[in-house]
């Protein structure tokens, strides 16, 4: 079976080198690690590309077993005590830690860009004083959440969502270790439900693994629980050509099947990237599916407004209605 | 009911990168291999880490700290400065048990080196500060009006103000001079700990939706601010308790960067604070706070309205960011100083360029970028080949980055290649006939979507500079207009700044990006605009600058408040006085008054029009360095849509 | 310096200039000792606050017109402080809420908490047992603030009345509506302006040619308070005045107009950016968006012909609404203005080609 642990962490890489995507940022680091001599550093990037992971391995690869003494990790669900997180830090930075070579301690601050402006405003003055003993690792998903200050006392790594060939090389890996059974189009639907997140993409497979055994794009939509590409790329085509009461049925079927409002038009948006219409319809459509989105959110989820979506696609090819 | 496709192979559109899967699983079955290994050795590791036996603990401490070297005493000495303890005792090889692959692996691994000169455990940035005022990578009108203040006798202000971005020299450039002067600076340092995350939020949160700057500050901090009222009326008297030297005053400045922070939620006790200990004092004082463009709590506006500039006779030296020029002369001592080798003089002079450039007016960056530079053997890469670089390219970090003019310019010239692509040409055609004049020949050559992922930038940037830009480069009035319509529409999406934010980050920005480069086609290819310099977003800034306005505006004229709405006020009252040349109460009311002269055509009414502009009407980037550019200006290189792509 | 605008405010109901039948009405509500909560509301420049303050004088007699002005601050429970300046006299307090943003709801039930809770000073002078809030601005509370008020009124409705001010009841949430007494106070008209106009001047003796008079009354648009403003300008910018003399208007206005000829005189995406400029310059000096979008579309309708002004106004009111909407007025001007000149353009087109 797929067993306890999750695949995200059983086969988190544990090494510089092994790191998926971003080869050049992540190829700096590797010779930071060896001089021994990295500068703090920001990691800014979306959910799921390698960030954590490779503050991690960096800190390993600088500090050998001395991780435990010479790393203190934070993010930011951590401990319960204001005065526990207060004192930690500053309290670290000056702690005497005997680390080999001239290494020197790390502070790893994950999920920094929902630290407030004042506590960042604070943190940058820790940054100089202790910067001979303490690098600090930043890792964030928006830089600029981030305070001008500190963004200068640091050098901007900026990693971007990985690739799907990328994503499909690790999740052979991860098969042919875990011995699972596959089918070509099972590893292309995770590929896209994943949308360049790895994270998403381990936990999509571990979980149809341990639910059906058998990686097809039919068991993998039915774990995610999304609507198959499949009948709303039709449904697409079926606006774009203005036949309403088709594109209508599909809206329909999948509200009966219960999908919620939000995952229909998330799977709507992700298909009409990809789907073959022409340059203008597709500006257009997504537009309106942006906006009906933005209505969905405000609170109004409801058939109507999806079937009303569908309405509009089609009147964008309506000649009466330039 | 629609029926679905029976799961076959590819049943999404070509369109869809057809993933290779063969050479993928051949990598995958070598790297597996690979992985197993991992886990073995991350097993290994975990149990020598867990198990507490004085065995496993020599094992692991002889292989992290590789052969003896000669220069035992010197690598002890280094580490004593930079604040490790010495190594004590090491371990030669001969000591190591018999070697199994996995110690061989490690050593490879963790291969420590003692830190040399080249390999220093500093950081770059600290390593050779300036230390006089040769040294300093600035613009010498700037640093002699620093050292003018300094000069001067007591009858001019002593406090004096230092704003400017971030990395723009204002520390480098006190403590050089200072340096120079043999005059001592008293730093106040925030003694209380560091407040990191979010705190607990209170009862009263939910109705606030638990928005970013609803910070709570403990007690301790209130301490904080009260120790920083004792510093200083203690650094106002002359005998000092603090240090050892009986030197007179005038060799002592009080040097405030870090203010405790219950002031950045709270002004008014900071104002307070200074009025009450600062008022009259003959001890020179400098504050320095940075301009924090994305954060209105933390600058000076909000720490030092102009009430309290004028009412406590501040002195204020605005820096500007660096000017390229400077930059490239303190890049260029950074290299000297390390020691680090390059191919010819002016490969380094390009590099160097190329760097300060790319670091955008920021010094600490430029270093950075330096620093990143630099490949393993300490030397400096040759310069690019192609005619314009990018920034990521300078930094020598990721080929793939794109910086934001760059990004830009792949939208808005909207280049699309020379050949139709069949697919692109067929769903061209789905097009009905009263569209069909809206076809386009070609895909383009950039697609938006991965333009976006490579530069970074947030939804709500992009889309302000894109706005910027779009009207140069749009071909006609309609495109135009339709661009800017969709501009416009997503920041409209919702009235809940929520929703709209969230709106705007997942659709607005893609939508901006391919409206503008869907509009900006034009049948010959694009605008040949030659040289053309992309406008920063000026947007956001008008909108502080108008808040900051108002808010001087309702303070000067407080007492007209009980019968004038904001907007009369600003609307009707205040041009109406402005033109009657009105004698008003105080200077605030007249600096309010002096808004009202517009750069008109016929000129004001009233008394002579200079240039009143109150907005850059050129609008281009340089704007702010302007005044910092020395006299041969640096010729920035044409962006011309001959740039070949990558 | 005093100007005439705030020097020949009546300050009594019996000294109103118009609406006099109003007026009379206030009078007997005030005598009838059951002093319900009011909702003043009308245009800017009608005379609401001179009403109010004329009420307060008539509960409470001249100690209502001792003023001072306080600067109060609040503490919010997430420890920020506030400051806001308040007028008071010993009977009533007047806040304007909308300066506080997000945090009127706490100031406003700290201050009606507040009045309510103090007993009535006994001056012999007054025989009310209440005092007064006067909220100026409402339609700038926020909805939270606007629902917690509505229970506030009601608790402490023996010791505290409200007096509501604001320009529009749109804004205003049924519930407030229905505890208030709602006065409307229409803008005057232009006769009633030019009677104003001309009792102030007497009393300044200021000799006011009657077609000046008609032409400022025309200009303010019913708006007293500019009215009042302008004559003053006039005064200072030519002394005695003349009949065809020229009425000052704002420089911002001017401006404006000039924007608007700039735009019907090229329609082209270079134009464009010069207006945007203007824009900004207009935009930075707190010139409110809404206004200057008002202005703007009164300008361009004055060129436009007939036959597109309903599209015009259509476009306007779509992108009006995005703007009130948005956050990023500059976008929602130009995107009109752009749409604008397409409109124009295309019209300039047909017709030349139709001949």
């Amino acid at each position: 079976m797929a067993g306890s642990e999750p695949w995200v962490e059983k086969y988190r890489p544990q090494n510089l080198a092994d790191i998926v995507g971003n080869e050049d940022t992540v190829k700096r680091l590797q010779v930071f690690a060896k001089q021994g001599n990295v500068p703090n550093i920001i990691i800014a990037g979306p959910p799921g590309c390698g960030k954590t992971t490779s503050v991690l391995a960096l800190a390993r690869e600088l500090l050998g077993t001395s991780f435990k003494d010479g790393v203190m990790e934070l993010n930011a669900s951590n401990d319960r005590g204001i005065d526990v997180v207060r004192d930690k830090i500053k309290n670290f930075a000056k702690q005497q830690v005997t680390l080999p070579g001239g290494r020197q301690k790390m502070i790893i601050l994950d999920e920094a860009d929902s630290m407030t402006e004042g506590a960042q405003q604070a943190l940058r003055r820790t940054m100089e004083v202790y910067s001979k003993t303490t690098r600090f690792a930043l890792a964030c998903n928006q830089s600029d959440k981030i305070i001008e200050p500190i963004q200068s006392r640091c050098a901007i790594l900026r990693y971007s969502k990985l690739s799907d060939a990328q994503l499909l090389s690790r999740l052979l890996e991860v098969c042919t270790v875990e011995q699972v059974k596959y089918a070509d189009d099972g590893l292309e639907a995770i590929v896209f439900t994943a949308q360049g997140d790895m994270r998403q993409a381990l936990n999509n497979l571990q979980s149809t693994v341990a639910g059906f055994g058998f990686v097809n794009a039919e068991n993998v939509f039915k774990v995610c629980d999304e609507p198959h590409p499949e009948l709303v790329r039709d449904m697409l085509i079926n606006c774009s050509q203005g036949k309403l009461d088709e594109a209508y049925k599909v809206v329909h079927h999948l509200w009966k099947l219960g999908y919620s409002p939000e995952d229909i038009i998330g799977n709507i948006f992700r298909v009409c990237k990809i789907v073959n219409l022409p340059e203008y319809i597709k500006l257009e459509y997504i537009k309106e599916i942006g906006l009906t989105h933005a209505r969905i959110i405000e609170g109004v989820g409801s058939l109507l407004q999806l079937s009303g979506l569908v309405a509009r696609l089609c009147a964008k090819v309506d000649p009466k209605r330039v | 009911m629609p029926k679905l496709k029976k799961s076959g192979s590819g049943w999404f559109d070509s369109s869809f990168a057809k993933l290779d899967f063969h050479s993928a699983s051949a990598a995958a079955s070598s790297s597996s291999q690979k992985q197993q290994q991992q886990q073995q050795m991350k097993k290994q590791l975990e149990k020598a880490e867990d198990s507490g036996s004085d065995d496993s603990d020599i094992v692991i401490l002889s292989v992290v700290k590789g052969p003896p070297k000669k220069t035992d005493n010197q690598s002890n000495r280094k580490r004593k400065l930079s604040g490790i303890a010495p190594k004590t005792e090491s371990f030669s090889p001969a000591t190591l048990p018999s070697s199994s692959a996995i110690w061989q692996r490690d050593k490879e691994v963790f291969d420590f080196k003692a830190p040399t000169v080249k390999k220093s455990t500093v950081p770059l940035l600290d390593r050779f500060p300036p230390v006089s005022q040769a040294d300093l990578a600035m613009h010498p009108k700037k640093v002699a009006e620093v050292a003018g203040w300094l000069t001067t006798n007591s009858k001019s202000p002593r406090i004096l103000l230092l704003t400017g971005p971030p990395g723009s020299g204002k520390t480098a450039t006190l403590r050089a001079i200072c340096n120079d002067r043999r005059i001592t600076l008293v730093e106040w340092t925030n003694t209380s700990e560091v407040d990191v995350f979010f705190q607990r939020p209170t009862d009263d949160s939910e109705w606030r939706g638990g928005r970013r700057d609803d910070d709570q500050y403990e007690v301790k901090s209130v301490s904080e601010t009260k120790q920083f009222a004792e510093f200083l009326r203690r650094t106002d008297y002359c005998g000092w308790s603090q240090s050892n030297s009986v030197s007179s005053d005038a060799d002592r400045i009080v040097l405030v960067e870090e203010l405790p922070n219950k002031f950045y939620e709270d002004p008014q006790e900071l104002h307070e604070i200074l009025r009450s200990r600062l008022v009259g004092t003959r001890r020179p004082i400098v504050f320095i706070v940075s301009d924090v463009a994305s954060s209105f709590k933390l600058g000076p506006r909000q720490l030092f309205p102009p009430a309290v500039v004028s009412e406590l006779n501040i002195h204020e030296i605005a820096f500007n960011a660096v000017a390229s020029s400077y930059i490239q002369k303190g890049l260029k001592r950074a290299v000297d100083k390390l020691g680090a080798s390059y191919s010819n003089a002016a490969n380094l002079k390009t590099r160097l360029k190329e760097i300060a450039e790319a670091a955008d007016g920021d010094i600490r960056s430029a270093i950075f970028k330096l620093e990143f530079a630099l490949n393993e053997k300490n030397a400096l890469g040759g310069a690019s080949k192609k005619s314009v670089s990018s920034s990521a390219e300078a930094s020598g970090v990721d080929r793939h980055a794109l910086d934001v003019f760059r990004a830009l310019g792949k939208l808005l010239y909207a280049k699309r290649g020379p050949k139709p692509k069949e697919a692109f040409t067929a769903a061209e055609n789905l097009l009905p006939p009263h569209l069909s004049h809206l076809a386009r020949p070609t895909p383009l050559e950039s697609d938006p979507d991965d333009v976006i992922d490579r530069c970074h930038l947030s939804a709500d940037k992009l889309t302000s500079f894109l706005h910027e830009n779009e009207l140069d480069f749009a071909p006609d009035l309609e495109s135009a207009q339709r661009a800017l319509d969709d501009l416009s529409l997503f920041d409209a999406s919702s009235r809940l700044w929520d929703v709209r934010e969230d709106a705007v980050e997942r659709f607005g920005g893609l939508i901006a990006a391919k409206s503008v480069a869907f509009w900006n086609f034009r049948d010959g290819g694009p605008k040949n605009l030659g040289f053309h310099q992309m406008r920063k977003a000026k947007a956001t800034q008008v909108r502080r600058e108008a808040d900051l306005r108002r808010l001087e505006c309702l303070r000067a004229f407080d007492d007209y408040r009980n019968c004038w709405p904001v907007d009369s006020l600003t609307t009707v009252l205040t041009p109406y006085l402005a033109l009657m040349n009105a004698r008003v109460k105080d200077y605030d009311q007249q600096r309010v008054l002096e808004w009202h002269k517009f750069p008109l055509r016929q000129g004001r009414r009233y008394g002579a029009g200079a240039n009143t502009s109150l907005v850059d009407l050129s609008g281009v980037n340089q704007d702010q360095r302007l005044s910092e550019e020395p006299d041969d200006v640096m010729n920035i290189e044409s962006f011309s849509d001959s740039d070949s792509s990558d | 310096m005093a100007l005439w605008v705030d020097k020949y405010r009546p300050n009594q109901l019996s000294k109103l200039d118009y609406h006099k039948e109003q007026a009379e009405q206030l009078q007997r509500i005030v005598a009838s000792g059951d002093f319900p909560h009011l909702l003043v509301y009308g245009p800017p420049g009608a005379g609401k606050k001179t009403r109010v303050q004329c009420i307060l004088r008539e509960l409470y007699g001249a100690g209502a017109e001792r003023l001072k002005i306080e600067h109060k601050t609040f503490q919010t429970p997430s420890n920020k402080r506030i400051e806001l300046s308040t007028v008071a006299s010993n009977y009533h307090i007047e806040i304007n809420p909308g300066d506080v943003g997000i945090y009127d709801r706490i100031v406003v039930q700290e201050i009606v908490k507040s009045m309510a809770q103090t007993q009535q000073v006994y001056d012999s002078g007054s025989n009310r047992d209440f005092k007064v809030v006067v909220l100026t601005e409402v339609d700038r509370l926020t909805k939270e603030a606007q629902h917690a008020l509505r229970r506030t009124m009601e608790k402490y409705t023996q010791t505290c009345r409200l007096i509501l001010c604001c320009n529009s009841t749109s804004k205003v949430i049924g519930p407030l509506r229905s505890r208030c007494l709602a006065i409307r106070v229409p803008a005057p008209s232009d006769q009633e302006v030019v009677d104003v106009l001309n009792q102030v001047c007497r009393k300044e003796h200021v000799v006011l040619p009657p077609a000046l008079a008609t032409n400022i009354a025309k200009k303010s648009f019913g708006n007293l308070r500019r009215a009042l403003l302008m004559i003053e300008a006039c005064r200072v910018q030519q002394h005695p005045l003349k009949d065809d003399q020229q009425v000052v208007e704002p420089e911002w206005e001017l401006y404006i107009r000039e924007t608007a000829q700039l735009i019907i005189r090229e329609q082209s995406p270079e134009n464009l950016l010069k207006v945007r400029e203007r824009l900004y310059e207009l935009l930075t000096r707190c010139i409110p968006p809404s206004i200057i979008f008002e202005k703007l579309l009164k300008e361009l309708l004055i060129s436009c012909d007939s036959m597109i002004k309903a599209a015009v106004v259509a476009s306007a009111a779509e992108f009006e609404h995005r703007l009130n909407r948005g956050s990023k007025h500059i976008f929602h001007l130009e995107a009109f203005i752009a749409s604008f000149m397409a409109i124009y353009k295309r019209h300039l087109e047909e017709t030349l080609m139709a001949l």
